[in-house]
This record gives C-alpha cells, sequence and structure tokens, in this order.
C-alpha cells in the first residue's frame, strides 16, 4: 500500500463531490487528529454526512484525496477501512443483523473466522463494558432505540477500533438514554480514542467535543477548538 | 375543475405502456434468435428515443448481467436435447438446443430490462393516470405505481446493508462460498422485515389520507394525445406488423 506523508489521522485535500449535477465539495481541505473529539455541526444537506461517507470510502469523490493514517482511503477496501474506523450510522438498524443482541456480537468475528473461545471472552467483555448483560438473549428487533444503539455501538468496540464517526448518535434518544451515551462516549474519549460526531445537539456537542467544525454547504465556515 | 395538461412528459405514459406490452408479447411469441433480435433491437431504439441513458444503466445492472449469464450457461449446461457440442467422457455438458436457449433467454431478459426502462422514463403520477386512463382499476393502478417507486429505494437498501457489514470488517470477496451465501440470507433478513415494517406504514399513512374514501377520484393532471403520440403508436404497430408477419410466414 503506498504510504502518504501526514502526521494527520485523516487528511482530506482537494476534494471535490457532487450528487449528480450538484457541486457539494469543491476544493475542500481538512485535516483530523486522533485522540480528539472532534464534531461537525451543520444544517440539513450541508454535507456532513457525506463527508463521513467519504472519509470511510462509502462513495467515491469525483476529485481530490483523502488519507487515513497516512494510507490513501481509494486504495482500501471498505473492510480495511472498518478495521481502523468504527462508523454508527444514524439509524442503528442499519447495522444490526444478528437475531439476538449475543448473535449481534459475535456476527462480524464468526464470519472473520475468530475461535469460539476468543469470541466468547470478548463478548463478554463488551456486555460488562456496555452494560448490556441484561438484554444479552433478546431479540434485537424487540429492543428500543437507545438499546439498539448501545448494541451497534458495541459491536463496533469488539474490533478495537483506533477512530470512531459517529452520524447523529443522539436522534432519537430521551434525557436519561442521551446522558448515558454521554459518559459512554467521555470513557471513550478517556481510552484515547478519537471520536468525529456529527450532531445537531448542541448542547451535547459543546460539552464533549475539543474541536468543533461548522459547515455550510460543502465549506468549512468556522472551525474552533475548545478549551 | 380546472385540469393541467401535462408538458413536461415528452410522450403520453399510454404509449410507453403500449410500446411495452406490444415488445414484451412479442418477446414471449418469438422463439427465434434472429427475430428476437430485431425485437430487442426495437425496444433499445425506443429506449435510447426516451433518452435512457444506456451506459449507466448498463454500469448499475453490470453485476445482474453477470447473473443472467451465469443462469444461462447453467441452462445451456443441463439442456440434454440435441447434437452434443461439448462433453466430458460421456457427460453431455453443452448441446446445440441448449446454447440456443440460453442465447433466446439472455436476448428476453434484455428485451424485458429495456421495456421497464422504457417506463422508468415516467413518473410514478403521471404512470398512475395513464393506467386509470387505460382503464386500469384505481387499486391495481396505484399497487403498480408503488411497487416501481419502491425499486430504487430497496435497492439503496441492500447496497446499505453490505455497505455496513464491509465497514464492521468483513471482507465479502475474501470469503468462501459457504459463508458467503450464509451471509447474503443473513442479511437479506432485515432487509425484507424492513420492506414489509415500509409497507405498513405506508398503507396506514395512505388510509389516515382518505385512500378510496370516495368511490371516484380527481386529478389535478390530465393527458392528451399529441400527433407525435399517435405516430409512436403507428410506428410500433408497424414494426411488430412487420416481425409477426415476417416470423409467421
Amino acid at each position: 500500500m503506498k504510504k502518504l506523508v501526514n502526521d494527520k489521522f485523516i487528511s482530506i485535500s482537494n476534494l471535490a463531490f457532487s450528487y449528480k449535477k450538484n457541486d457539494l465539495f469543491n476544493d475542500f481541505n481538512l485535516s483530523i487528529d486522533n485522540n480528539m473529539f472532534t464534531s461537525i455541526i451543520g444544517e440539513n444537506g450541508s454535507g456532513k454526512t457525506t463527508l463521513t461517507k467519504l472519509i470511510c470510502g462509502m462513495i467515491t469523490p469525483t476529485f481530490g484525496s483523502i488519507t487515513i493514517e497516512n494510507s490513501d482511503v481509494s486504495k482500501l477496501n471498505l473492510s480495511e477501512v472498518g478495521k481502523v474506523i468504527g462508523y454508527l450510522f444514524q439509524n442503528p438498524e442499519k447495522q444490526i443483523f444478528g437475531e439476538s443482541v449475543i448473535d449481534e456480537l459475535s456476527f462480524a468475528m464468526k464470519f472473520n473466522g475468530i475461535s469460539i473461545d476468543i469470541i466468547n471472552e470478548k463478548v463478554g467483555y463488551i456486555l460488562k463494558k456496555f452494560d448490556l448483560e441484561e438484554i444479552r438473549n433478546q431479540k434485537c428487533h424487540l429492543l428500543s432505540h437507545g438499546e439498539k444503539q448501545r448494541v451497534a455501538l458495541s459491536t463496533i468496540f469488539l474490533k478495537n477500533p483506533k477512530y470512531l464517526i459517529l452520524d447523529e448518535p443522539t436522534t432519537g434518544l430521551d434525557m436519561v438514554r442521551k446522558e448515558m451515551l454521554f459518559k459512554l462516549l467521555n470513557i471513550i474519549k478517556s481510552e484515547g480514542i478519537g471520536i468525529l460526531m456529527i450532531s445537531h445537539d448542541l448542547e451535547f456537542v459543546d460539552k464533549l467535543s475539543d474541536r468543533i467544525i461548522v459547515l455550510e454547504n460543502g465549506k468549512v465556515i468556522n472551525d474552533e477548538y475548545c478549551s | 375543475m380546472m385540469s393541467i395538461v401535462l408538458k413536461k412528459e415528452n410522450v403520453d405514459p399510454r404509449v410507453k405502456i403500449f410500446i411495452v406490452m406490444c415488445i414484451s408479447t412479442l418477446a414471449i411469441l418469438i422463439n427465434d434468435i434472429a427475430f428476437l433480435s430485431y425485437v430487442l433491437l426495437v425496444s433499445i431504439l425506443f429506449t435510447i428515443g426516451f433518452k435512457v441513458d444506456l451506459y449507466i444503466v448498463i454500469k448499475k445492472f453490470k453485476r445482474l448481467f453477470q447473473m443472467i449469464f451465469i443462469i444461462v450457461i447453467i441452462q445451456s449446461i443441463f439442456n440434454g436435447e440435441g447434437t452434443t457440442l461439448i462433453s466430458i467422457s460421456k457427460v453431455t455438458l453443452l448441446t446445440d438446443i441448449g446454447l440456443i436457449k440460453g442465447i433466446e433467454y439472455i436476448l428476453r431478459m434484455l428485451i424485458i430490462i429495456s421495456s421497464a426502462l422504457i417506463l422508468s422514463t415516467s413518473s410514478s403520477v403521471v404512470l398512475l393516470q395513464g393506467l386509470l386512463k387505460c382503464k386500469i382499476p384505481y387499486d391495481l393502478a396505484f399497487m403498480v405505481c408503488i411497487g416501481l417507486r419502491f425499486i430504487p429505494i430497496l435497492s439503496e437498501e441492500i447496497k446499505d446493508t453490505f455497505i455496513a457489514i464491509q465497514i464492521r470488517g468483513i471482507n465479502i470477496k475474501k470469503l468462501k462460498l459457504k459463508k458467503k451465501l450464509e451471509l447474503v440470507s443473513i442479511t437479506l433478513m432485515p432487509v425484507v422485515i424492513g420492506t414489509i415494517d415500509k409497507s405498513k406504514k405506508l398503507s396506514a399513512s395512505i388510509e389516515s389520507r382518505g385512500f378510496r374514501r370516495y368511490p371516484t377520484r380527481t386529478s389535478i393532471y390530465e393527458l392528451r394525445f399529441s400527433l407525435k403520440d399517435y405516430f409512436l403508436i403507428w410506428i410500433i404497430i408497424g414494426l411488430s406488423g412487420l416481425i409477426v408477419f415476417s416470423y409467421f410466414k
């Protein structure tokens, strides 16, 4: 794999992307450090989700380059990106495939040929860490939105990602669930895992972020480091 | 009530429905490679005429074409009739009739795809009006249009599902066939459940908006045949007649 010289975790340079004929990003540049909680805020349609999808290689830019840990994303396949970055979709149902919570947690490991002993050990650890032991045998489709999100987030952690991308994680959560998510993200942050979060919840963003980026029509209109 | 004559649509949807009806009937009726090729040519010409970007279609349906090709090979291999073309010891792998049937299958599939493309050039609202004018019961016409509207949504959902799997670190390409099939069977379940759920919500939504509350339904759209429409109808009748006459001669 061709390595590019860059000390940032995620580096975007001269990015261009358009939906059909509508230009969204044009000559877009951004660098994101690891070990930092970065939030992207902006109006609907400003390009927040598209940007994260471009970072992960889910969609291809028309021009420019994106690197993760100095590796060109266009040269990586999605599973390779997935081993470094954990991606939480806005709708957690999109990434839940197992019948029960236990099935869901062991899903990816089973397909990656990991032995049952290791799977059991890792799943046990994650169940404790994410407070999922009570619902371990429950059917996933019967879980509440908050529980589904916790399960989706916990599955990401099984592969020990170096970085997390969260697409509007507070959507549909009540105050109690939001508080739980806040505590969980704080723990993750304290473990030194970098997070990039998209959110409309300004209070939540303000409490957690080390850096806040404001997007408007595919352009960064404000980029601030919080004290 | 004031009505609006649709100006955006170049061709009346009834004409498109009639063209598709003629083309698909010919595809079923004819059992000859040469004549099926003529039908395909006619359907492609209409598809281009209705400004379908064939390059994008080919790119989008690349996997489907690969699947059709594999089915054709399997169909050809397991067809025992005719003279053997390829065999391993005493096991016949390919016969001339098997090959012909395979090619005919490809041509029919391509005709069906191009027919669908012709219909896709009309919006679902306009198509619904067209079907109603053809005296198709409203419930049935509505179902057809909703179905057409949901195809891209369903395909997007399947695409998203496979993205979600891969971003979890599973390299689908490197999985063994057995594991691949297992993965597909597991992952298609949420898609099917999601589709059923969506249809239930849609049904509740249209019922709550008074769907079928009254026996008749008015529309702000009005369809009118233009000279161009009559011209196209006569063209397809002429071409279909010519193909049928030559085939049964």
